[in-house]
């Protein structure tokens, strides 16, 4: 029974507040949001390094600077209209220095912010995983590929939705389709690698070929997760995939296991260099999939990520489709 | 020679995905089956080619759904489920809630779809999937388990019931004419039925001041059409131990009504019901019960697990099909979710698995799909906070029926576990009726939900796959 000496129990009774609004609920579609990422917490001191490469940068920029600046002074020496030349040349450089830096830059936060969010998220309380996923839909918003989605994706979010809610249909209008595209991206890719191995004449090209494509599969499938990386980007992601999974030692390690992947059957029925481009191109879908699971802003769950042996095996049958 | 030709494939995807589902909306009365009902067809009809208020049902969240219509009962004895006139109800301003169901009713539903399999994808095509759906009173689901009982032993069941708690009193008038008229007595159709009348009272009385939900036979509380009107003029009798009724005698008058009714009125009703039924959805408004304090919420309980002793449960098979059908999938709901905030909504599901945990563990046993969830079929309350004795709590605010000032309503908490003794206080006599939101007379937008996406695709999701 509920009674004065049992206060805790008297405050969680129900109870009916009359508020000063009137009028039915309107539930229709609700408004999109904009969601704007947190700020990232401040560090306590700049690591060393950060705070050579920033020494090193004012010094590189301000040599550059006084270069130009001398360049700029003689040529206005030699006559205002060579000075007035040169100075619009370097304006033209600066400026497309400045544009190529703030791409790089924009690429960079990009990378980092769905970094943070792909870290945050996997332990986030229920309250906070909305916000998180709408920050990371902020990002994929901007990405032409995926703005559709994200689009249907709020579309169907509702404010009642909890934040588990919230991830199943991310994954399920957002997510889902980048990884198709991912997929088809590492199809392709894999084909490649498959013809690359079959025509090329030399090892050493063969391995730069190789080489050249996986990086290509890399900032495609970055692009398709909404990153679009510049080169400081690539250099990151590639930075992250091989200490990440140790790429080279990775790829290999899989390379030992083909026979059991591919089955012992349709390695008899391919002709030995066939086998060795076959070797090509799961290799490159194996980095394709550390790839996608790097670059993919929130984390597989169990059962979602795709297999090799299934891309592998599409793969075998386009190519042999196309022989037959 | 081919045996498939390419132009035949679309029908393949017919044979193979065409499918009929008969859902049964199981629910005490005011459980919810009408809103229900009218969510999920109003809500399936505006889901074709865009997820709309359903999501997370696989089907409309692919596009799949390429069609849905409404459909005339193909029964003429069942009249159809007058979901216009519900929904027009429901937009109208004010709006109100379609009266209480007094008789039976059919929805059909077809909806036609682009299978997901790898059959159909390869043949190409479409299938259909026909939707039959129940609506009837919920006090008549309470005379199934009557089927199995004899007018003895429901009588000896009943009176002990009746003699206990918060019934006693209100039986009091109705046992003291049992008593001035025993069962040996001369049969009498006057006293037979004026003992049916202080019985029918004795119903009703515990129905509307106890709010108890276990009140048999259903139909002397909500009678729909009945031909022969004697046939309710009944009520248990006590019986000596070990004693017959005798010829001639009130209780054998008694029990040749009993069984009757049961044969003229239950047993239809229960094949109408049961036949053919694959899914099955149980809603119970947990929140009512809680709030109505112990006797309503354990007098809920056992006439839930009563009522779904009249069904039987087990893995869709041919053997199965042609030797009578099983219900493969379960869903026990617990409705009026959103009169709890978001954060009691996983408290409610919980409190709802672990009311069912008998009835879930006969299914699960018969290796049916079982699963429990809290939904609100029509969504009426917005989540909020309100500071109480200076503590920030959630609740849900929207504008209750007949007023026109919007409420903060704070259900109190909701237990995962049926609760102790110790748990019960004084009973809440205010648990609010929400007014429905603004919904558009025209199809299009749906109606607004919570889960009810989530039930669907787990009672649908196979068949729309």
């Amino acid at each position: 029974m509920t009674t004065e000496a049992d206060p805790i129990r008297e405050r969680l009774r129900p109870r009916i507040v009359e508020t000063g609004e009137t009028g039915r609920l309107d539930l229709g579609r609700p408004a999109i949001p904009e969601p704007s990422l947190a700020p990232l917490p401040a560090r306590g001191f700049p690591s060393p390094s950060a705070v050579a490469m920033t020494g090193l940068g004012i010094l590189v920029v301000g040599v550059v600077g006084i270069d130009l600046a001398q360049f700029v002074d003689g040529a206005f020496a030699r006559g205002t209209g060579v000075g007035a030349l040169a100075a619009l040349a370097v304006a033209a450089g600066v400026g497309g220095a400045l544009y190529w830096l703030t791409a790089e830059l924009r690429g960079l936060f990009r990378l980092r912010s769905t970094e943070r969010l792909r870290r945050l998220i996997p332990s986030a309380l229920a309250s906070e995983l909305k916000p998180e996923i709408d920050a990371v839909a902020a990002i994929l918003a901007h990405d032409p590929l995926l703005s559709e989605a994200v689009h249907s994706y709020r579309a169907v979010l509702e404010p009642h939705h909890t934040g588990e809610d919230a991830l199943e249909l991310f994954s399920r209008f957002v997510l889902a389709p980048a990884d198709q595209l991912a997929q088809a991206a590492i199809r392709r890719a894999a084909a490649q690698a498959f013809a690359i191995n079959a025509i090329s004449p030399t090892v050493l090209l063969d391995t730069l070929l190789f080489a050249a494509r996986a990086l290509r599969l890399i900032r495609e499938i970055a692009e398709v997760y909404g990153q679009r990386p510049g080169l400081a980007g690539t250099v990151h992601l590639l930075r992250r995939l091989a200490s990440g999974v140790g790429l080279v030692g990775a790829v290999n390690v899989v390379g030992g296991v083909i026979a059991q992947q591919l089955g012992g059957a349709v390695l008899e029925r391919l002709s030995a260099s066939a086998a060795e481009s076959a070797y090509a191109a799961q290799k490159m879908a194996r980095l394709g999939l550390v790839a996608m699971a790097s670059c993919r802003p929130i984390e597989f769950r169990p059962g979602e990520a795709p297999s090799l042996s299934g891309l592998v095996s599409s793969l075998l049958r386009q190519s042999q489709k196309r022989d037959g | 020679m081919r045996l498939l030709r390419a132009d035949r494939l679309p029908r393949l995807t017919a044979f193979l995905n065409d499918r009929t589902v008969r859902l049964a909306v199981t629910g005490l009365s005011g459980a919810g089956k009408t809103a229900f009902i009218t969510s999920l067809v109003r809500n399936l009809l505006s889901a074709v080619g865009q997820p709309a208020r359903l999501p997370f049902v696989h089907a409309t969240a692919e596009r799949r759904i390429l069609a849905a219509r409404l459909g005339a009962p193909e029964s003429e004895t069942i009249a159809q489920f007058p979901i216009h006139d519900t929904i027009v109800a429901l937009a109208a301003d004010p709006p109100h809630w379609p009266p209480s169901t007094t008789d039976l009713r059919r929805a059909d539903l077809s909806l036609r779809f682009t299978p997901a399999g790898f059959l159909g994808r390869t043949a190409g095509g479409t299938a259909e999937l026909r939707l039959e759906i129940l609506d009837y009173p919920g006090e008549w689901l309470l005379d199934l388990p009557l089927l199995v009982q004899s007018y003895r032993d429901w009588s000896r069941v009943t009176l002990e019931r009746a003699r206990r708690g918060a019934r006693a009193l209100l039986a009091r008038d109705w046992l003291d004419f049992l008593a001035r008229h025993p069962a040996d007595s001369a049969d009498d159709p006057e006293v037979a039925r004026r003992a049916h009348g202080l019985y029918r009272a004795f119903l009703s009385a515990c129905r509307t001041q106890e709010q108890l939900s276990l009140l048999q036979p259903g139909r002397f509380l909500n009678s729909g059409q009945i031909s022969d009107p004697t046939l309710l003029w009944f009520c248990p009798m006590p019986f000596s131990v070990g004693a017959r009724a005798r010829e001639g005698s009130m209780a054998a008058l008694m029990e040749a009504r009993f069984e009757g009714y049961k044969r003229v009125v239950v047993q239809p009703f229960f094949t109408q019901l049961a036949r053919g039924v694959d899914r099955q959805i149980v809603l119970v408004d947990v929140l009512r019960a809680l709030n109505d304090g112990e006797e309503a919420f354990a007098d809920q309980r056992l006439a839930l697990e009563t009522i779904l002793t009249a069904f039987r449960f087990g893995r869709r098979s041919l053997l199965r099909l042609l030797f009578g059908a099983r219900i493969d999938r379960v869903l026990f709901a617990a409705t009026k979710a959103d009169h709890v905030p978001a954060l009691q909504r996983d408290h409610l599901e919980a409190l709802m698995a672990n009311l069912v945990a008998v009835p879930t563990l006969r299914a699960k046993e018969a290796h049916a799909r079982v699963a429990a969830t809290a939904l609100a079929s029509i969504r009426c309350t917005e989540d909020g906070t309100d500071v109480i004795e200076g503590h920030k709590v959630d609740v849900v605010i929207g504008l209750p029926e007949g007023g026109d000032r919007r409420i903060r309503f704070f259900p109190g908490i909701v237990p995962v576990t049926p609760p102790p003794a110790g748990f019960w206080g004084e009973r809440f006599t205010e648990f609010p009726v929400f007014q429905p939101p603004r919904i558009a007379p025209a199809a299009g937008d749906g109606v607004p939900h919570i889960n009810l996406d989530k039930a669907l695709d787990f009672l649908l999701g196979d068949a729309l796959a």
